[in-house]
């Protein structure tokens, strides 16, 4: 089956080749699933609207002969990674944050590991280097520790802080 | 404080399982039930950034690339970040340096790695001690302690082991550790380092303490991957060194890195280079090397050494992937082996190559590494070697063979053969001449990543990178995204350094390195940006 019809959340029908979306987890296990043989039948995506799904697919036609990622550990806690970024997916990226939301969330239902790295990247980019006052604008937080709080956090932060 | 049960939120959340069950249920994107942070916004839903309702996973996903230093400032915005830093991500500390009054905090935390150092005699218990991944024991320890950290970290996949003190015991054989090592089923990769400086210790410790962590590797470390050691080697620790190595040979095939690092005062490596040759021999046929550092100072002597470690690291039979080396032999020697091996070089998952650099290197030896994606070279500063030879008897041709720190880039030829594949270059210690850099542009055009190190040298006369060079590679270099540049490569004029600035490229004021980062403009608006700035 070379091909295959993904149904956005908004009824519409894109096809495309399998071998493009192999990198979603979601999808393979879905045309499994379902047991799909035939070119003409529709894998039904109730999460990814239309927009976004050609955003994912647009990734994955670029990213369809990267070697696939070594995921961590089922429960490996996380660790710190770099944060390099090509041009391609600098550019691809460059979006309206509602937008870059909904690509994180498909990327998440999709589990596509290297676009949800790449969207995870400019969220982390975005909030790196930055003074909680500086977050507190950014996402419009009310700030409700008290003095004596902030006091106690800064003490607790000292112990690991790089000297 | 986090309770225990958090354990297991953890590991829910993080497997593929719990991604795949919230993902396929219907759910409406806009109204996120999973993100808690969205509880703490102001109520205002044209200030609502949509990015406060991702998933608890996602953001786990986000804290991973976030440095602690970073994570540990956001604790501060409210209670609801300090929580999602706090259980969306892991710390690594430094546990004597915890005061004793928020020992029980810190150890609450959700922590990655830690280490241990000093004589604090008992040992408080993680409240996550199956998180912990990464143990360092540092000077000073005792037996007693080391044992009971390893009985709760039964998670534990890289430990690392540094001595710096004749008396250290952590691992003394007198102590049944067998017991609790063999408990670490994850164990990955084990670190030791000898960090004495001269030649007054004890080689029996040093001996018993490698034997107790190495053990009975067959049955202790079935999937251990890596070895590092750090040893400055006394004749004796050389010999036990690579007897261990030779009995345990069956383990120490399934290591993935081996290193060593061989230093100055090593005057069994000086006076019987071939000796060491052979143990080298021995131990490359039987280990399958994957990853290798070999550092060994700037040491003359044995400079022909070099040929027969790339003989058997890159020959028919590697399966290196990794080398980083300072032992790089010369051009002629390295040109026949080259010849010798053209077939099996470009069979080679060559991808990180590290070396320090002698002058007049020829880069055509990797052409035919067809996979070589990183390149490191470090131009070996011959100030250092002479301080270094110092320290023992001075070799009577040292003069002879040292060359001038000057141009040693430009003595480098077939710049043009490196391989297309190449993303990445790290340069340091040679002299980085405008024309020199220019040359690089016109023959590296598939970079994405490039780090112009310190030159250490004086002039400045058409010299480093300036504007007009600056220009020629993001013309010449399209993927080029993050370029590294040294403060004394780094040649523009205070008010273009002002101006790069401004466009918001340029990251690190008044930082060692100029950190310029080209991904954030469309290439085209960036040039143009910089021609007008020019005029």
């Amino acid at each position: 089956m070379p091909f295959v019809n993904l149904e956005s959340s908004d009824g519409d029908l894109v096809k495309v080749d399998v071998d493009v979306i192999k990198c979603s987890v979601t999808i393979n296990a879905l045309i499994e699933h379902l047991g799909l043989e035939d070119d003409n039948e529709v894998v039904p995506l109730q999460n990814v609207g239309t927009e976004t799904l050609h955003k994912v697919l647009a990734w994955a036609k670029h990213h369809k002969d990267d070697l696939p990622s070594v995921d961590d550990d089922e429960d490996d806690p996380p660790r710190e990674r770099r944060t390099d970024i090509t041009t391609w997916d600098a550019n691809f990226i460059k979006m309206e944050q509602i937008q870059l939301f909904d690509l994180i969330l498909a990327a998440n239902y999709l589990d596509i590991s290297g676009l949800l790295d790449l969207g995870c990247k400019i969220v982390a980019d975005m909030i790196k280097g930055k003074t909680a006052d500086e977050i507190r604008t950014m996402f419009n937080i009310v700030n409700d520790l008290t003095p004596q709080e902030q006091e106690q956090i800064r003490k607790e932060n000292e112990w690991c802080e790089e000297k | 404080m986090i309770d225990s049960g958090d354990i297991n939120w953890c590991k829910e959340t993080t497997s593929k399982k719990r991604r795949m069950a919230t993902s396929c249920q219907p759910t409406t994107r806009k109204v996120s039930r999973t993100s808690f942070l969205s509880v703490e916004v102001i109520d205002e839903a044209e200030h609502h950034n949509p990015l406060m309702d991702l998933p608890i996973e996602v953001w786990m996903t986000i804290m991973t690339f976030i440095p602690q230093k970073d994570r540990l400032q956001h604790r501060l915005v409210n209670k609801a970040w300090r929580k999602l830093v706090d259980e969306c991500s892991t710390f690594k500390v430094s546990y004597n340096a915890v005061p004793p009054q928020l020992l029980n905090h810190v150890l609450g935390l959700r922590i990655r790695g830690c280490e241990f150092s000093g004589t604090r005699e008992t040992v408080s218990t993680f409240a996550h001690p199956l998180l912990v991944r990464e143990i360092t024991f540092g000077a000073c320890m005792t037996s007693t302690t080391t044992k009971e950290i390893l009985s709760h970290c039964k998670n534990v996949e890289y430990l690392r082991y540094f001595v710096t003190e004749r008396s250290d015991t952590a691992f003394h054989p007198s102590v049944e550790h067998e017991k609790y090592l063999r408990q670490l089923r994850r164990l990955k990769s084990i670190e030791i380092g000898i960090l004495f400086f001269g030649r007054n210790r004890s080689s029996t410790s040093v001996a018993s303490s490698v034997k107790t962590l190495l053990g009975n590797p067959t049955i202790l470390y079935n999937g251990l991957q890596e070895i590092q050691i750090h040893f400055e080697l006394t004749q004796n620790e050389w010999d036990i060194f690579y007897a261990f190595i030779n009995r345990h040979a069956a383990t120490i095939c399934k290591l993935g890195v081996y290193r060593q690092c061989i230093c100055e005062y090593d005057e069994h490596f000086k006076e019987d280079a071939s000796s060491v040759r052979d143990h080298l021999t021995t131990a490359f046929k039987k280990c399958k090397l994957k990853n290798v550092t070999m550092i060994r100072g700037a040491s003359y002597k044995c400079r022909c050494s070099g040929a027969l470690l790339w003989s058997h690291l890159l020959g028919p039979q590697s399966g290196v992937e990794s080398l980083c080396t300072d032992l790089v032999p010369n051009v002629a020697v390295l040109k026949d082996f080259v010849q010798k091996n053209q077939r099996t070089l470009s069979k080679l998952s060559l991808q990180d190559v590290s070396l320090g650099m002698d002058a007049h290197m020829d880069f055509s030896v990797f052409q035919e590494c067809t996979r070589l994606q990183f390149l490191s070279l470090h131009f070996l500063s011959c100030a250092v070697i002479v301080m270094t030879m110092k320290m023992e008897k001075s070799p009577s041709d040292e003069t002879e063979r040292c060359t001038p720190f000057t141009e040693r880039f430009s003595e480098c030829s077939g710049l043009q053969f490196l391989p297309k594949s190449l993303k990445s270059l790290s340069i340091k210690g040679c002299d980085t001449l405008s024309s020199t850099l220019r040359e690089m542009s016109y023959k590296l055009t598939n970079l994405t990543n490039l780090y112009l190190g310190s030159s250490g040298s004086p002039r400045r006369c058409g010299y480093g990178m300036t504007m007009d060079v600056f220009l020629e590679f993001l013309l010449r270099m399209p993927d080029l995204n993050h370029l590294t540049i040294h403060r004394t490569v780094f040649n523009f004029s205070k008010d273009q350094e002002t101006k790069i600035r401004e466009l918001g490229i340029a990251n690190g004021e008044n930082a060692e390195y100029v950190d310029l980062n080209l991904s954030k403009w469309p290439r085209h608006d960036l040039i143009e940006q910089l021609k007008n700035m020019s005029k």
